[in-house]
């Protein structure tokens, strides 16, 4: 997806994680709070040149949906696009320190999905500062490359 | 996860779904993903064809001939959350108009996974 597409849903989901209660809306704040941050990293990745930002979406690794000549979108093989998750999948190349700081945050971010949201670790005070935390190098990092966000 | 810890995380996430406005489509449809499959496991683990300790993460993540299986007692169910995952790729992940619409349709198929979930005793 193009980067300007993954700034603008940055901002818009960062506005709404702002409006969410860490707490009483732990799973919709923390899903927020890694979908803007995948946002981020796609946008960084593309940026650095390491993907590519073809308007085309991600599905399973190696598959995107791409619009066809009547305006549908169906399912493709293609080359590295935009990633689900850091490392899914794997891209090749030599990614700047910057950009393995806000995946090493984002990684950070994403040790809490499955026991928080599909297991029964309940949210707490001291998880929610961790993704702030985290959630602030992905914006640093982000900012450094496509310039200062609202 | 217990049937009833899934009852218990889906109605958290559809009260904050309740919160979310039209310009919020992503995380409506995220949202009624991650009910959906709450819901989900809890109507699987009712019917007992799914073990607590096997649950659905994606229904397209599953192994054909195990989506088969649950779909021998919940298909209606299992195709309406299937919809809503169709439904990521072009307005979550992807950019193309028509998200907020979009959005309207996952929770309108979220309300029938509930109504599915709740006749399965969930």
């Amino acid at each position: 997806m193009r980067i300007a597409s993954h700034l603008e849903k940055f901002q818009r989901l960062a506005s709404l994680r702002a409006r969410l209660d860490p707490l009483d809306d732990f799973e919709l704040w923390y899903w927020t709070t890694l979908t803007a941050g995948t946002n981020a990293l796609n946008a960084v990745m593309h940026a650095v040149g390491l993907t590519s930002d073809d308007p085309v979406f991600s599905t399973i690794p190696g598959v995107h949906m791409v619009r066809q000549a009547d305006g549908s979108y169906a399912r493709a093989l293609r080359g590295p696009g935009d990633v689900s998750h850091v490392g899914w999948p794997p891209v090749e190349g030599d990614a700047p320190p910057d950009l393995r700081d806000l995946e090493h945050a984002l990684e950070a971010i994403e040790t809490h999905r499955d026991p928080c949201l599909r297991g029964d670790r309940a949210p707490s005070a001291a998880i929610v500062a961790e993704c702030d935390a985290a959630f602030a190098r992905v914006r640093a990092v982000l900012e450094g490359r496509c310039g200062r966000l609202a | 996860m217990k049937a009833d810890a899934h009852r218990q995380r889906a109605l958290r996430i559809e009260a904050s779904l309740a919160r979310l406005g039209a310009a919020d489509w992503e995380m409506r449809i995220e949202a009624a993903m991650l009910a959906g499959t709450h819901w989900a496991n809890c109507a699987l683990h009712r019917h007992g064809v799914a073990p607590e300790a096997e649950d659905i993460v994606h229904t397209s993540m599953l192994v054909v001939n195990t989506l088969r299986k649950y779909a021998i007692v919940e298909p209606d169910l299992l195709r309406d959350l299937g919809e809503i995952e169709e439904l990521r790729p072009l307005y979550v992940r992807g950019d193309v108009p028509g998200g907020a619409a979009a959005a309207d349709r996952a929770v309108a198929l979220l309300a029938a996974i509930r109504a599915r979930a709740e006749r399965a005793g969930c």
